[in-house]
């Protein structure tokens, strides 16, 4: 008798490609909790990091995804989008995908059902009305959600969330009565900027003031991240920021990855919406 | 002159793509004690930061004089007073001297009449040390004051270097400049250590010396790319060490190898956006956006 692990099968992806990327930036602005709490107004320097997001860092970060002819998804908290119009309309010209991302970087946990319906109706009123667009994906912002959440999206449109971090390839919320739901693309902290880069004080980030890593050891970490998902043809999204990693020198860190995902082939590169519409239709029958 | 307005939409003199700055941060510990005030009274610990004062403010000048730079030091007023000679000698060396207000005061609480008296007592004690009154400003500790550019500019300073928010200056609408700073070019979050109080708070490992010095010039290497205004933090206690100099003369060596850079204190830069690209900022500039945040605050309540 031979001695194995019962092995779990491989997701299939459209076309045999190897594996799926959706590469995703949350474009938190300065909102969050300086801005739930109120503290923000009163905090110009730390507002400034925060807008230095759209205003500055996304347009780079646009034109290197352009050049490498990459696409991407941004979970835009809409208060961005209220301030920064043209910008997120660039994102959409250029073929990116829009997502919820809350209205001012809200903790759903903390809010009711009715709150938590409350923002999203008046985000998909602002995505409607100011850019034309009925996105399909969230992120939730700022922490948990309450176990009502993922039942309240599909009420606003939304096919798919990318909140969790307990997988590396997609599955479904299910409802109470055994229907699928939204499908999870679950991400996680290893390819988040903030672990690695994000350094802020005054409301201090990280909490103990850890130091800012190495680019160099930022740039390789990400890499071999982005082969483990590669090799065993799983799901693999990120959790970037542009204020954090579109800043001028970090840009390169992207440009190393970007261009270590161009240099394999057979990589599906899309859409977190894609991604959420394979999964349905590959799952149809078991659902 | 030729103009050619960079990526970032900013001309800078002929023959240079971007800019630079070497700026030191002296404040004799304030900061430090102003974050932690019981290490006034901790011999050991408080001189982790005195040791600017004794050593690295001479070590950091003696690094700087030898590859020709002349800096922007931000000081609090009181420690032109406490370190007169020490300054003077710096002034002596070429550097200039801006004001890092009077002795780490948050101007966000006190009034406008107070917040004035100080920073023209700072302006008062640096001109007394530098014959040269001081026309840059750093915030120290606490927040932007709302309209604090009017009462910088009132009282006689022409640009500030405290907020974020892009990566050239810009202007304030009292046309106040702002050199926008950023923490990843400073070197205490890489650098600062104490056991009690401690420093950083989470008392997270000092930096690998090297990965900082890969930071500044990755850094720099894009500024340079992209047109930016690129302002490096320095201070004494920090980086004025046998250590870490060589970071430092590493850094500049890269700079002026790229003969397209402007190398300039911050004073000039400020002088030469006014003179150069005085427009206002747009409506989505980050100082508009806040003035609209500002307004939709005042308008829930």
């Amino acid at each position: 008798m031979t001695l194995s692990f019962p092995r779990s099968p491989k997701p299939s992806w459209p076309g045999g490609k190897q594996c799926a990327v959706a590469l995703a930036f949350d474009l938190d602005g300065p909102t969050g909790d300086a801005m739930l709490d109120g503290s923000l107004s009163r905090n110009l320097r730390y507002f400034t990091e925060g807008a230095y997001g759209p205003w500055r860092a996304l347009p780079r970060l646009l034109d290197l995804l352009k050049a490498q002819a990459l696409t991407a998804t941004f979970f835009v908290p809409t208060w961005v989008v209220l301030h920064w119009p043209g910008r997120c309309e660039r994102i959409l010209k250029e073929g990116h995908e829009l997502a919820y991302h809350g209205h001012r970087h809200e903790v759903f946990r903390d809010c009711s059902l009715e709150e938590q319906r409350e923002i999203m109706g008046r985000s998909r009123d602002i995505f409607s009305s100011r850019l034309g667009v009925k996105p399909l994906g969230f992120r939730t912002p700022s922490g948990d959600w309450s176990d009502e959440t993922a039942d309240m999206l599909t009420e606003f449109g939304v096919i798919y969330s990318s909140s969790m971090r307990g997988d590396d390839r997609p599955y479904f919320h299910r409802r109470a009565d055994g229907s699928t739901g939204l499908v999870e693309i679950p991400a996680r902290w290893d390819i988040d900027d903030y672990t690695a880069l994000a350094y802020f004080e005054d409301p201090d980030f990280p909490a103990g003031l850890d130091r800012i890593s190495d680019y160099r050891l930022v740039e390789q970490n990400w890499r071999q991240e982005f082969r483990g998902y590669y090799r065993d043809g799983l799901c693999w999204t990120t959790i970037f920021h542009p204020k954090v990693t579109a800043k001028p020198g970090r840009l390169g860190i992207l440009e190393g990855l970007f261009r270590e995902i161009n240099e394999h082939p057979d990589v599906w590169v899309t859409h977190g919406a894609e991604i959420a519409r394979w999964w349905i239709a590959e799952n149809e029958e078991a659902a | 002159m030729s103009d050619a307005p960079s990526d970032l939409g900013i001309a800078w003199p002929a023959g240079k793509r971007a800019a630079a700055i070497i700026s030191v941060i002296f404040d004799d510990g304030m900061d430090a004690v102003a974050k932690a005030p019981d290490l006034a009274m901790r011999a050991k610990s408080h001189s982790v930061w005195l040791y600017g004062a004794r050593r690295g403010v001479e070590r950091l000048c003696r690094a700087f004089e030898d590859a020709g730079i002349r800096a922007s030091w931000f000081v609090p007023g009181q420690v032109a007073e406490t370190h007169g000679a020490l300054l003077r000698a710096v002034v002596g060396a070429g550097h200039e001297l801006e004001s890092h207000s009077w002795a780490f005061e948050r101007h966000d609480t006190l009034s406008r009449e107070d917040s004035r008296a100080l920073l023209e007592r700072s302006r008062q004690a640096l001109e007394d040390v530098s014959d040269r009154a001081p026309a840059g400003f750093r915030l120290p500790v606490g927040a932007w004051p709302d309209g604090f550019d009017h009462v910088l500019k009132e009282v006689g300073f022409l640009w500030s270097a405290s907020l974020n928010g892009d990566d050239v200056p810009y202007l304030h609408p009292s046309l106040l400049v702002e050199i926008p700073v950023h923490l990843e070019l400073e070197d205490r979050p890489y650098f600062q250590f104490n056991f009690t109080p401690a420093f950083p708070k989470g008392q997270s490992r000092i930096a690998s010396y090297d990965g900082v010095l890969a930071n500044w010039i990755a850094e720099f290497d894009a500024y340079r790319k992209f047109g930016g205004c690129f302002v490096l933090q320095l201070r004494p206690e920090m980086t004025g060490t046998p250590g870490r100099v060589g970071l430092v003369e590493a850094m500049i060596r890269h700079i002026q190898s790229c003969g397209d850079v402007w190398i300039a204190t911050a004073d000039e830069i400020a002088q030469w956006h006014m003179a150069n690209n005085a427009s206002a900022p747009g409506s989505d500039h980050p100082l508009n956006v806040f003035a609209a945040y500002q307004r939709e605050v005042r308008g829930a309540r």
